[in-house]
């Protein structure tokens, strides 16, 4: 798909009365400035690189689709992280196979062991990926999309918090348990 | 007098590496944030949901769509 506008969407859109609605026109440039996060996000949730590309179609298909209710009041980023995540819990809930922790189990992570404040050293390799992966995979679903979510420099707190439907000093507590699970499991998958 | 090894651990640990003829490099990421930011910049999306997407919106915007195809939307 060529990208048919070489301004991007965020300054077109800041030069017309906002909120109005996304041209159809726009819709590549949308893509080429979004695809990445809304794969990268799919693919880290999902855990699989064939759904994440299913999915990151599937969410994009539908933001076409959608295009006119898009009223301009979030940014486009949000408006599409929220199709993803929709779209990505979906698909958990339907996979019966996969473990889902409760909220009790957050307590498993309460104790887990990790000095955060230490650098994450490891060897630049191919399957760091892979180690990733192993990594959030033993996290609970929400400490995965927090993490995800949090590593998007564009997002802020308030935007992560109306996308996970909580307050933003709940997001900031979780992060920090979420954190700490992380570098615990990081470090024991070395 | 002990001799204090020239090398660090991380330069040591490097030339272990490449002594079994694979070229990685260290890196220290102080937050996991940063680390799956490095994550996402090293992952690229695949040509194949832009050709699928440019393939399935031209479906939806095409106007010589079969009446089965806008009635059942496939």
């Amino acid at each position: 798909m060529e990208s048919l506008v070489n301004q991007s969407v965020a300054e077109r859109r800041e030069e017309q009365d906002a909120p109005v609605a996304l041209a159809p026109a726009e819709f590549a440039t949308l893509y080429t400035e979004h695809s990445r996060a809304i794969y990268y996000l799919a693919l880290r949730f999902l855990g699989d690189p064939q759904k994440a590309e299913d999915a990151t179609h599937d969410v994009f298909l539908k933001a076409f689709r959608k295009l006119e209710q898009f009223r301009g009041d979030a940014s486009c980023r949000t408006w599409l992280y929220r199709i993803a995540i929709n779209h990505c819990r979906n698909l958990l809930q339907t996979w019966h196979g996969r473990h889902v922790f409760s909220n009790a189990d957050e307590a498993v992570w309460e104790t887990a062991v990790a000095k955060t404040d230490s650098p994450l050293r490891v060897l630049e390799t191919k399957e760091l990926g892979q180690r990733i992966q192993k990594t959030l995979d033993a996290l609970p679903d929400e400490y995965r999309l927090l993490l995800l979510l949090v590593a998007d420099e564009e997002l802020s707190y308030e935007e992560i918090a109306a996308l996970t439907e909580q307050s933003p000093d709940a997001v900031r507590g979780k992060l920090h348990r979420a954190r700490k699970a992380f570098a615990a499991m990081f470090e024991k998958n070395a | 007098m002990k001799q204090q090894s020239k090398f660090s651990s991380q330069e040591q640990q490097q030339a272990a590496v490449e002594q079994h003829g694979i070229v990685e490099s260290v890196k220290d990421f102080s937050t996991v944030e940063e680390l799956l930011r490095f994550d996402a910049g090293q992952t690229s999306v695949p040509r194949t949901v832009e050709q699928r997407l440019a393939k399935s919106a031209a479906e939806i915007t095409s106007p010589n769509r079969s009446w089965w195809k806008k009635l059942f939307g496939r």
